[in-house]
């Protein structure tokens, strides 16, 4: 997936996050939480956004991070910003 | 503090001539990719993919140099542990792809995890992190000396009273492909973990041996550079009718063509090996002479810029038991 791609897939983005935070992609549940589950941080988190605003074209602000909190929430802001255009 | 009151006691090397300090393959070229480098081995699953290759090849070493050492930071307070470390190509594939990135697609673009390596003075740093290292913290970048150049520095410190114990090291990453040096590039790390000799006789440690070090720049005045070779050479202490063993790590280039010149005709002839692009292949022939039991014998590598270093590594002449097998006290 590229950034003129607005497809959004469960399991991609399920890869993408767990190459960012170094785990394997079973370890990242839906609602396993970045930071408390997950072992995240703030560079990290930092990190992530680069990593998807390039993977799907869209902006991602540091308050879509602080709520977007775990797979499923990520899921569903990616899907809410890629249909926004 | 005499200079060889300061002994290596633990030896950490990872690279692709191999990583048993005794048995390095100094000869020829060695492949410069990443593939012989296995880091969930050596430095665990998570934690270090955002360290470049050069940083991972240092904390590598570090463990092992440490480890070696029979695990001694425990003893020593934070405060009192310093390092010096030498690098030419440390980071320069990452400086080459973080420029891409700001002229393809913006400084917005950068990765932040990896952003922090920018300097090359992080790479050290993050050993510092993982070692507690907080006394002091220096790099080097002088070019093919910076390694041994460590060595001097660290021991300065160490007798300055900055540091109780000095990790001094080298590493190196590939250049990039389209970097004049790429042919020559080296891969991999080497630490010495270096303690008082005293201090390792009341931890029931055996040294290696000890390692002392001359920089200077061939512009230097002649009367300069003739002492200071003839300091080294003297503390050698070569028996009557025996010659220093000497290696000389250089380009065919004036600085290593007058340093030899100047060796000779100390009575030290020296045999001359080709570079690699950077700091690491002197410090690892270095290594590899304090791992080998045997007698005195000089490491020496010139720049074409000028710059020389000189160790005199004087080895124990019985094998040192390994640090697992030594007796604490």
């Amino acid at each position: 997936m590229n950034a003129e791609s607005t497809t959004v897939d469960l399991e991609q983005l399920r890869a993408a996050i767990a190459e960012v935070l170094e785990l394997d992609p079973a370890e990242v549940t839906d609602d396993a939480h970045f930071v408390r589950d997950l072992g995240g941080d703030s560079l990290l988190a930092l990190e992530m956004q680069i990593v998807l605003e390039t993977q799907y074209g869209v902006r991602l602000t540091e308050d879509d991070l602080g709520e977007a909190t775990s797979l499923r929430g990520m899921y569903e802001l990616v899907l809410k910003k890629t249909a926004a255009g | 503090m005499n200079p060889d009151d300061l002994v290596v006691t633990g030896i950490g090397v990872v690279s692709p001539r191999g990583c048993d300090p005794a048995a390095l393959d100094l000869d020829g070229t060695a492949p410069a990719d990443d593939s012989w480098f296995d880091a969930t081995a050596e430095l665990g699953a998570r934690g270090y993919k955002y360290v470049p290759p050069a940083g991972r090849y240092l904390l590598a070493a570090t463990r092992r140099a440490v480890a070696d050492a029979g695990d001694p930071l425990a003893g020593v307070p934070e405060g009192e542990r310093g390092m010096a470390l030498g690098t030419n190509s440390g980071i320069a594939a990452l400086i080459d792809a973080m420029d891409a990135t700001i002229t393809d697609a913006g400084a917005e673009r950068l990765s932040p995890a990896t952003a922090p390596y920018f300097s090359i003075n992080t790479l050290a740093g993050r050993v510092a992190m993982d070692h507690g290292v907080k006394g002091w913290n220096l790099t080097l970048t002088s070019p093919r000396t910076a390694g041994m150049e460590t060595l001097l520095a660290g021991a300065r410190a160490v007798a300055a009273g900055r540091s109780a114990v000095l990790l001094a090291g080298s590493t190196e990453a590939p250049l990039p492909v389209h970097h004049p040096g790429h042919a020559l590039s080296e891969a991999g790390a080497a630490v010495l973990f270096l303690e008082p000799r005293a201090a390792a006789a009341a931890r029931g440690a055996t040294p290696y041996g000890t390692c002392r070090t001359a920089t200077f720049f061939l512009t230097t005045a002649e009367r300069t550079v003739h002492e200071a070779l003839a300091r080294l050479v003297e503390d050698a202490g070569a028996p009557d009718g025996t010659t220093l063993p000497a290696r000389l790590i250089c380009d065919p280039c004036p600085a290593g063509t007058a340093l030899a010149g100047h060796l000779r005709r100390l009575g030290v002839p020296a045999d001359i090996v080709p570079p690699g692009a950077g700091t690491l292949l002197p410090f690892l022939h270095l290594t590899r002479g304090l791992a080998r039991p045997g007698p005195p014998h000089l490491v020496a590598a010139a720049s074409s810029d000028g710059a020389c270093a000189l160790t005199l590594v004087q080895p124990l002449p019985t094998p040192r038991p390994r640090a697992s097998e030594q007796e604490p006290r």
